[in-house]
């Protein structure tokens, strides 16, 4: 992992978690994919804001999935390495852990320029947002709800 | 200094946007401009010209963040905004610290931490803005009293010319000379001063100062001053104390340039440079150049001036009794470089003229 290893927890990792809300969705791995707590807690815990923050990364990302997709498939490292760099940015403001993790490995392929690595990952990032915005809707597991 | 505060926070996304904005609310009461790239962010820098802080992303179309630094930085009215610089690269860190960014913050970032960045920046912000601000009034506050003490000074100064006029003139109204003696003295010997190598400064304190060289005939008794006959040896001895006289009304007044100045000419006009003059019979450079430069200008004056006692002598005539004086009453350096520049100081005497009058405000 790049820049985040060896400091701060990863957001999303739940030994990050904070008392006061749902315990959220976690994996196998222990990250969590949407790790609500914490963005209530890093807006002061404004439900609204934070549904507005769900819905606006997910407009963002409808758009920045399929990109990555044309970039991989035009082997434009350069391209992909920008929207992931967003992506990276943005899935880790909003607690989507999994998410944050994906987009960081696939961040550093990209920035060696290693397509074959992306066109590998690039499913999986498809499927941990799915996967985000089914918990973040809380058509999961139901203990999540913010859209 | 302003109590609100104003942010402006520059990303391309709306979420970052968003999420800046509430993590920041706890800040309370505070304005929040939002640019969407770098030409928006110089758009609302120009139009807003109290914005306290920017927050700055880095990856932004039309113009990134660090043009966006790299403008702020160099613009006299913006190089002072704190700008936090934030990232989810920490390569790009250095690079913005070297470009002049104040801070960074790596995303996802801490919203405490965010704020306590926020408030430190402008915190020193408004303390620098305070500083320049107190810097200003003293600046403004010691251009003022400097002039006024300068205006104080100029008028002492002033003061002290004029009150060594008077002095002088008060000695001349006691004597047989006129005001106008006063003048060509005072004018001689600024001009040989200033012939002689001495400062303008040193040659304009000459030139009040040698108003001041019989000012001790105050002290002299009037059946000696104005005795149209020859003095016997008692009355000269009397006549001669004038220089003494003189030293003791212009004594203690070291602080005072014009005065000490006039004291030096009161008491050596009359010495001689070969040791045979009075009141001390100082001789040679042990003479002050002041009171060997109105010795020459008094004597010249004196011989080509009309006395109750005497006519005038021509100017040829007066130069060649001053001669025979040259290097046994004249310091000789000074009566040559006076007599090479003769026609100014005939010149000078032509000027102040008597015309009868002892009023002589010219």
């Amino acid at each position: 992992m790049e820049d985040h290893e060896g400091m701060t927890p990863l957001p999303g990792d739940c030994r990050e978690t904070r008392s006061g809300h749902a315990e959220p969705a976690t994996q196998a791995d222990g990250c969590c994919i949407f790790n609500l707590p914490e963005l209530l807690e890093r807006i002061g815990g404004n439900e609204q804001i934070a549904a507005r923050l769900v819905e606006t990364f997910c407009v963002y990302a409808e758009d920045a999935l399929p990109a990555l997709e044309r970039a991989v498939a035009a082997r434009d490292a350069e391209k992909a390495c920008r929207i992931l760099h967003a992506l990276k940015g943005a899935s880790g403001s909003i607690a989507a852990g999994r998410l944050y993790r994906l987009a960081i490995k696939m961040h550093t392929a990209a920035g060696q320029g290693d397509i074959a690595a992306l066109a590998d990952a690039i499913g999986s990032l498809s499927e941990e947002y799915d996967a985000f915005k089914r918990v973040a809707s809380g058509s999961s597991d139901g203990r999540q709800t913010i859209l | 200094m302003r109590d609100q505060l104003t942010i402006l926070a520059v990303d391309d996304m709306e979420m970052n946007l968003l999420m800046m904005r509430a993590m920041l609310a706890p800040l309370g009461d505070f304005e929040y401009l939002e640019a969407r790239n770098g030409r928006e962010a110089i758009q609302l820098l120009q139009g807003t010209p109290d914005i306290d802080i920017v927050l700055l992303d880095l990856e932004m179309p039309e113009m990134d963040g660090f043009e966006v630094l790299d403008v702020m930085k160099r613009s006299e009215g913006w190089r002072d905004i704190p700008v936090i610089v934030i990232t989810a690269d920490r390569a790009e860190v250095h690079k913005t610290l070297a470009m002049g960014a104040n801070d960074f913050m790596a995303k996802p970032y801490d919203h405490e931490e965010l704020r306590l960045r926020v408030m430190n920046h402008v915190r020193s912000k408004k303390l620098a803005e305070l500083a320049r601000d107190m810097n200003d009034i003293l600046e403004q506050e010691v251009v003022r009293k400097t002039s006024a003490l300068r205006k104080a000074l100029d008028l002492s100064r002033k003061a002290e010319f004029e009150i060594s006029i008077r002095l002088g003139r008060a000695a001349e109204f006691r004597d047989l000379e006129t005001g106008m003696h006063i003048r060509r003295m005072s004018s001689l010997s600024h001009n040989l001063a200033l012939r002689a190598g001495l400062s303008d400064q040193e040659s304009e304190i000459l030139r009040h100062a040698a108003t001041l060289h019989d000012v001790g005939k105050i002290g002299i008794p009037d059946s000696i001053l104005l005795k149209p006959g020859k003095l016997d040896h008692h009355e000269f001895e009397l006549m001669k104390s004038h220089t003494l006289i003189g030293g003791k009304i212009l004594s203690a007044g070291d602080e005072f340039p014009v005065i000490a100045a006039g004291r030096i000419v009161a008491m050596q006009h009359h010495e001689k440079w070969d040791g045979s003059g009075y009141p001390h019979g100082l001789a040679g450079n042990d003479i002050h150049v002041y009171g060997r430069i109105v010795m020459i200008a008094d004597v010249f004056d004196a011989l080509t001036s009309e006395r109750p006692y005497k006519k005038a002598f021509t100017v040829d005539h007066a130069v060649e009794l001053m001669l025979e004086g040259r290097g046994s009453a004249f310091d000789p350096e000074l009566l040559d470089l006076f007599i090479a520049h003769l026609p100014e100081f005939v010149d000078i005497s032509d000027r102040y003229q008597d015309t009868g009058n002892l009023d002589c405000d010219d």
